[in-house]
């Protein structure tokens, strides 16, 4: 029955769309019986399901969409034919945005032109780290592998994309760990070359290091027998960790060092290099030596508080009853013995004195104060001294601020240095006092001509009752040590054959700690 | 290749209307098989030539979102749809006949 209710121009166009659809639909029926499709989609409540008319390639497609590699098609100007989904991460543009576009559009012009060459000529291959194009900057360090092939007579190029970000942010930060490192650390191949050194190696051991061989570059002396560090040999040997070494610097300072050496395998085991990492423990060294002698001192000055005055006590009954021996005529035919005996016994005080000086808690007057003024002071008296000897006494006394001190006690410190300086020296010797700013240390340096001190007294130097002269007493740099202990400061010693320094490094005034 | 370069031509003219309205197409494809790869290229072409700067191009692969293909119910690929402007067409094939699909895309 014909529906009245429709216009005419209604109904034309009803039919003009039906005729429309009509022609799709023959058209897709057409398109499937000459086999002009490759696959049907077929949807169902389910799921959806592809079904593919060509091939048994399933298991290829599946590699391509779901390899962690980006993957694309490219035809020969560059547009890109397909591509799996990690390829449009990579390039940070939607899947269905991706295919159609030019592969150029995420190249720098370098890489495109590299590219283009085997994508138009379609010979050889391509495979170059890139920068790939994500947004508007080329910030994405890739791999790209092309190759090119040909299907059914089409040319087409297949490209592998390997996303290198997560790769190069680990060389970052293992580059920038080693770069910060306090520890020196270098890494040499196979036959011992230094490849790479962090800044800190430079520092230590100067900036030319790679490409040297590690055993010329870096003159390292075994600790325990002292011959010649050879890194093969640590890396062949059990012990390759907390080796002690020492190490001479140009400025002649010596540095001791804790060397920790790996080797560095492939995982078939085969060896690629060796990885040294080295710790300082100079300053650790140093306060261990210091502190073993502060023990000695503070065992010593117990002693001294304990046993001087109870000593001290007994000599003054007998020093008394000589000198009223010796104002008795009775004995004026023994006045030479008398007098002979009383000066042992003030011998035998003054070693007391010196003795109960080391004593611990002995205080000292802490007074603001200028050393110059000090050395200015005794100065006379050193000259003397000098003199009496045959040397030459001078200063050399520079601008330093003030700072709090024990005037008597620097002036016994003072007078020690300088006399063991002068024992040391053969008549004509010179000592030199200077005082100078240092950083932020006041220095007073006590510096002789004499012939040094040897080794085997050199770490034995402020023991007490250790001495190197035949009337000494041992006590006179053990007292320089304690006096210094009692201001805060430190005592540091150079010697060679030309002479002996000795500084006394005191804080300035506003850094010392109060007492 | 003339009877395309004469097709473009009619259609530019045919097309020269003051105010130019977005075509919007989407292409479903089937991973890379070489109808898939050549529907790409002729398509992209015919973007580029016939309808440049007013062409806004998806391609869907079927395989890797399908889901995208459900709503447009999506029979056989390559398949091309216009979507806009409107009337809806449908093209089935690897889109070599450009001539056919550029005047079935004539808006009039």
């Amino acid at each position: 029955m014909l529906n009245k209710s429709k216009s005419v121009d209604t109904l034309l166009q009803e039919n003009k769309q039906l005729r429309m659809e009509l022609a799709e639909a023959n058209n897709t029926l057409h398109a499937i019986k000459n086999g002009e499709v490759d696959a049907f989609l077929v949807s169902n409540k389910l799921d959806d399901q592809v079904f593919i008319l060509k091939g048994a390639d399933h298991i290829y497609r599946v590699i391509l969409e779901e390899i962690k590699e980006g993957y694309a098609t490219i035809a020969s100007d560059g547009t890109i034919l397909f591509c799996n989904k990690n390829f449009s991460e990579i390039v940070k543009t939607p899947l269905n945005r991706v295919i159609g576009l030019s592969i150029y559009s995420f190249l720098k012009p370098r890489d495109g032109e590299a590219l283009s060459s085997v994508l138009a000529d379609h010979i050889g291959t391509f495979k170059a780290e890139c920068s790939l194009k994500t947004g508007d900057i080329f910030c994405t360090p890739v791999v790209i592998s092309a190759s090119n092939i040909t299907i059914d007579g089409d040319k087409i190029t297949c490209l592998l994309v390997t996303d290198l970000t997560d790769q190069r942010r680990m060389e970052r930060f293992a580059q920038i760990v080693f770069n910060q490192t306090k520890e020196p650390v270098i890494a040499c191949d196979r036959d011992g070359c230094i490849i790479q050194a962090n800044p800190a190696a430079g520092r230590m051991f100067g900036d030319q290091l790679v490409g040297k061989d590690f055993d010329k570059a870096l003159s390292l002396f075994l600790e325990r027998d002292g011959k010649r560090l050879s890194l093969k040999h640590l890396l062949d040997s059990k012990l390759q960790c907390g080796v002690e070494v020492t190490y001479e610097r140009d400025d002649r300072s010596k540095l001791y060092l804790l060397i920790n050496a790996g080797r560095y395998n492939t995982e078939e085991d085969s060896i690629i290099g060796c990885i040294v990492t080295i710790t300082d423990i100079t300053y650790q060294r140093q306060l261990d030596t210091e502190r073993t002698q502060y023990d000695r001192l503070n065992l010593i000055g117990e002693l001294a508080a304990g046993i001087g005055h109870e000593v001290r006590n007994p000599l003054t009954t007998v020093r008394g009853y000589l000198q009223m021996f010796q104002r008795n005529s009775k004995y004026n035919s023994h006045q030479e013995q008398l007098s002979t005996m009383i000066e042992e016994l003030d011998r035998a005080n003054s070693i007391i004195t010196e003795f109960l000086s080391l004593a611990k808690n002995n205080h000292a007057e802490l007074i603001p104060g200028n050393l110059n003024g000090t050395i200015h002071a005794l100065f006379p008296l050193l000259q003397a001294d000098a003199f009496r000897l045959g040397h030459e006494v001078q200063t050399d006394i520079g601008d330093i601020p003030a700072i709090c001190y024990d005037d008597k006690e620097i002036r016994q410190l003072i007078l020690n240095l300088v006399r063991n300086g002068m024992e040391a020296m053969e008549p004509g010797g010179i000592i030199t006092i200077e005082t100078y700013l240092e950083d932020d240390k006041i220095i007073l340096a006590v510096k002789d001509t004499g012939p040094g001190i040897p080794k085997e007294v050199l770490s034995k130097l402020g023991t007490p009752f250790v001495t190197t002269k035949e009337f000494g007493t041992g006590l006179g740099l053990s007292i320089c040590y304690r006096i210094a202990a009692r201001h805060d400061a430190k005592i540091e010693i150079s010697t060679s054959s030309e002479g002996t320094n000795f500084f006394v490094k005191f804080k300035a005034y506003n850094k010392q700690s109060s007492h | 290749m003339d009877e395309f370069k004469n097709a473009v031509h009619h259609f530019k003219s045919a097309a020269a209307s003051p105010v130019k309205e977005k075509y919007v197409l989407q292409l479903y494809i089937a991973g890379s098989t070489p109808r898939s790869q050549r529907a790409v290229i002729n398509v992209r072409r015919l973007c580029q030539e016939a309808l440049k700067d007013i062409c806004d191009l998806q391609v869907i692969d079927i395989f890797q979102q399908p889901h995208l293909a459900k709503d447009e119910q999506i029979l056989a690929v390559p398949t091309l749809i216009k979507k806009l402007p409107i009337p809806k067409r449908i093209f089935i094939g690897d889109m070599s006949d450009t001539t056919a699909i550029l005047d079935s895309l004539d808006p009039c």
